[in-house]
Order: C-alpha cells, then sequence, then structure tokens
C-alpha cells in the first residue's frame, strides 16, 4: 500500500529510512527462521528491540560514569518498565529512529572524558533527524547554544566553530544517502527523450531527474 | 516540512485533525505515570538543589545540567503550540523525559535521605523513609508494567486478526482481503499471506486511503514502484473514489 507522501509528485517521505530496514530484513533471510511475512515483520522488530537496547545500554554506562550511578539506575528503570517506552522502542516509525539518534546524542554531550564530543553528539541528532524526522534535529539546540556560550565565555571561538562544523559535516554524510534515495524515486528514464541507450556503466552520468524540468 | 510549515490552505497537518492543547499532557500520563510528572519537575529541583540548597546534583557542571534537562521542555512546547498532535511525536523526546524523571527522582532521593539536623526530613526515621520510597516506586513500576501488559493483551487484536488467514489451505494467492471503516487498524500487508492482498471498499470514511504500488517492471531504472507517480494522490486528503475495488472482486471478506 503506497500513501500519497511516498508518491513522487510530493516525496514527503525518505526512501532512505526503508532502504536500510529493507538491507536488515534481507539479511534476515539468511536466519532459518525468517522466511514468511509474518516472520519478516517480526524479525525488524527484534532488531529495534535491539538497537534501542544497546543505545540505552550506551546511555546507562556514561551515566553511571559521568552523571551519578543513581541517576543512571533511575534512568533505567524508568525506560524498562515504562508503556511510553514498551511502544516507542520497537515501532517502525521515523520517530522512533529518531528517539534513537536522541539516546546516542545525549550518550555523545554527556560524555567528555577525553575532550568534548560535540561533533558527534551533533552527528547522532543529525542522523535521526535526516533518515528519521527532520524535526528531532531541535532536540540537538540546547547543547549547539551551550557550545556557542561556553566558546564565547573561554574565548575559544575556533575550536568550538571547528567542532560545531565537524559534526554538520558528520552529519551531511547521511544526508548524500537521503539524497541518493531520492534520486532513485524521481528518476525516469523511460521520460529521458534524449538519453542514448545506456550501458550499466555510463548509467550516473545520464540521470535525467524529470522532477527538476518537468 | 515545506508541506507542515508553509503548506496554506487546505494543506498542512491540521487537515488530518487537531487535539485540545492538554493532549500531551494526558497522553505522556498514561505512557510514563508518575515519572512524566517528576521530569516536568526537573528544572526546577535542579536550580532549586543547586541555588537554595547549595548543593551539586551530578559530576556535570549546573549549565551542563540544565542544558541536559532542557530538550524535554523545548519540545513538549513546540508541538503543544501545534493543533495537530499524535503520540508518536512524542517519541523523539522520551529518552530526554526519562532522564529528566532521573534527575528529580534523584535529587528529591538526596533530599529525603537527609541527615542534616536543618532540614526537617531528617526528624523522620530512615525505616518510615524507607517504606515510603519504596511503595512509591513498586507502585510507579507496577502501573506501568500494568499498563504495557494491558497494551499487549487489550490492544492486539489487529495483530492476530489475521492469524487464521495463514493457516494452510484458507487462502490462496491471489485472494483478497477487503478492509472498510476500520482500514487503519490493518497493521501491514506483512501479516496476510503471500500473494494476497489487501484492498479497500466504500465506508463512512470520506479521506484519501492509500493506493497501490505500480507493478509495471517498465524502463532501465531501479525500482519503478518508488518512482512512478500513482494515479489519484492529492495532498489535501479528498476522497479518491479510484482507491476503492469492486466488491463482485472478492473471494474472502472480513473486517467490512
Amino acid at each position: 500500500m503506497q500513501t500519497w507522501e511516498y508518491s513522487p509528485e510530493y516525496a514527503i517521505r525518505s526512501w532512505a529510512y526503508v532502504g536500510i530496514h529493507a538491507i536488515v530484513i534481507k539479511l534476515g533471510h539468511l536466519l532459518p527462521f525468517v522466511g514468511s511475512k509474518n516472520s519478516e515483520f517480526y524479525f525488524l522488530r527484534i532488531i529495534f528491540a535491539f538497537v534501542c537496547a544497546v543505545c540505552e545500554t550506551r546511555l546507562y554506562s556514561v551515566m553511571t560514569r559521568l552523571l551519578n550511578p543513581r541517576i543512571a539506575i533511575i534512568y533505567l528503570i524508568v525506560s524498562v518498565t515504562s508503556p511510553g517506552m514498551f511502544h516507542a522502542s520497537v515501532s517502525y516509525l521515523p520517530s522512533t529512529f529518531a528517539m534513537y539518534g536522541t539516546i546516542l546524542g545525549l550518550t555523545a554531550f554527556m560524555d567528555w572524558s577525553g575532550g568534548l564530543r560535540t561533533a558527534q553528539g551533533i552527528m547522532w541528532f543529525g542522523i535521526g533527524a535526516v533518515l528519521g524526522w527532520p524535526f528531532a534535529g531541535v532536540l540537538v539546540l540546547p547543547f549547539v547554544f551551550e557550545e556557542v556560550l561556553l566558546a564565547s565565555l573561554t574565548r575559544q571561538g575556533i575550536e568550538s566553530i571547528w567542532r560545531l562544523l565537524d559534526g554538520t559535516v558528520r552529519s551531511l554524510i547521511a544526508l548524500v544517502s537521503d539524497l541518493l534515495s531520492y534520486t532513485v524515486s524521481h528518476v525516469d528514464l523511460t521520460r529521458c527523450r534524449h538519453c542514448k541507450p545506456l550501458s550499466i556503466f555510463s548509467f550516473t552520468g545520464n540521470l535525467y531527474v524529470y522532477h527538476g524540468i518537468s | 516540512m515545506m508541506y507542515n510549515i508553509f503548506g496554506g490552505s487546505n494543506k498542512g497537518p491540521d487537515i488530518y485533525g487537531t487535539e485540545p492543547w492538554d493532549f500531551y499532557i494526558r497522553n505522556l500520563l498514561i505512557n510514563f505515570n508518575v515519572w512524566f510528572v517528576l521530569a516536568l519537575f526537573a528544572m526546577p529541583l535542579l536550580l532549586l538543589q543547586h541555588f537554595v540548597r547549595g548543593q551539586t546534583v551530578s559530576r556535570q557542571s549546573i549549565l551542563r545540567s540544565i542544558i541536559l534537562v532542557s530538550p524535554l521542555y523545548l519540545w513538549l512546547a513546540i508541538f503543544t503550540l501545534q493543533p495537530h498532535k499524535e503520540e508518536r511525536f512524542m517519541y523523539p523526546a522520551y529518552p530526554a523525559l526519562a532522564l529528566n524523571a532521573a534527575f528529580s527522582l534523584h535529587t528529591l532521593l538526596s533530599y529525603i535521605g537527609s541527615t542534616n539536623p536543618k532540614d526537617l526530613i531528617s526528624k523522620v526515621p530512615g525505616q518510615v523513609k524507607f517504606a515510603f520510597v519504596m511503595v512509591f516506586a513498586i507502585a510507579a513500576i507496577d502501573v506501568g508494567l500494568l499498563r504495557s501488559l494491558g497494551l499487549a493483551t487489550a490492544y492486539s487484536a489487529p495483530l492476530s486478526v489475521y492469524a487464521p488467514l495463514r493457516e494452510p489451505g484458507v487462502a490462496r494467492p491471489g485472494d483478497t482481503v477487503c478492509l472498510a471503516k476500520e482500514w487503519y487498524r490493518f497493521p501491514s500487508s506483512y501479516h496476510l499471506p503471500s500473494g494476497m492482498r489487501a484492498k479497500f471498499v466504500k465506508s463512512a470514511f470520506t479521506g484519501l486511503l492509500p493506493g497501490e504500488f505500480s507493478e509495471a517492471r517498465v524502463g532501465f531504472g531501479f525500482f519503478p514502484g518508488a518512482w512512478l507517480v500513482p494515479p489519484g494522490m492529492n495532498d489535501e486528503n479528498m476522497e479518491d473514489p479510484g482507491k476503492y475495488a469492486s466488491t463482485i472482486s472478492f473471494k474472502i471478506v472480513g473486517l467490512c
């Protein structure tokens, strides 16, 4: 079933997000118990649960070391027992993907052992925003504000700009993969009147993106 | 994003339903019960602990602590102002909510555990404090687990209702399941056996239904289903008669 957001005419949703999960299911076919469509559905949810647990374990361990062990254990109890995380952790939704980005982003910003990890933090929030839900990028703003504030107080502007730039560039890598998927959903070679017969090697050179022309 | 913010009239998120301003508060109380209340108090408690009681909350600086608890407030404020609200919109802030709740409870515990004679709480015997905290924590955990159990047992019908179709001999490739007013409860085509399809019949619903991916194998590009424009789509949630199947073609009719 195709919803209107996925129609190339509107292209509100990205295929990169879907593509990642398609790869996961393809890999799942290597397992003996993944075969029917129903098992694919639940296999993907199991992977979601595993990814979410890995992200949260990372945040928990950083909280224990750099915040306070008691805060960390309460965080873990809230996450594990609340019905909110019960359904949010395993949903096949861009919001859930963005949530994983939030967890890893928080981890990076909290962990300043061995230098500030601003770039890493921006990258995780950025990946969650670009491949998941663009609006989730708002969550990085308090941390960027702190970085700018600290830079202006300590007069280390150059290092700060460098860290912010570094993080932005890392997020852009995710954006490139997103744009590639956008191209896949917008390239209609049948409408290409001036294209010469294509060999597979000249394929990328002859892309006719009708979205920009028609 | 362009569509959601600069859509113009008859477009944008609001045509898909709006909710009152307290939707997220009610929703988060269901999803996080008392932890949500604690999460909202994270910032005041942090400031109180630091500036009034003169104690540090964590090993991070006060500035870093303030920054760490602020994403939840930012997120809640932005989405409360949007008329179109959905439960999933809060997902990216769930970890921030759990973090804030942990900050709050930790701060409260350090006050409750205080043995400083200047604090009133130090007059309360240790066993009473312990019992109070344990009852609070166990109640909060139980309410959360029971709600999760409730979600799994009381709301899982859309996941189990298609199971009989997967029994051997029930459905053949090319058969169809028809969906009517309850179409939005259809979890996904992954719950149908291979070769079986879901189609819609006309019901009380008058918005735009999902269509079908093109299965034409045309052109040289990859995944033609993704780049061929499906017919009858619009971004104003207007009904498209082409989305309905004629009822004569059904071999299996259900959920109508």
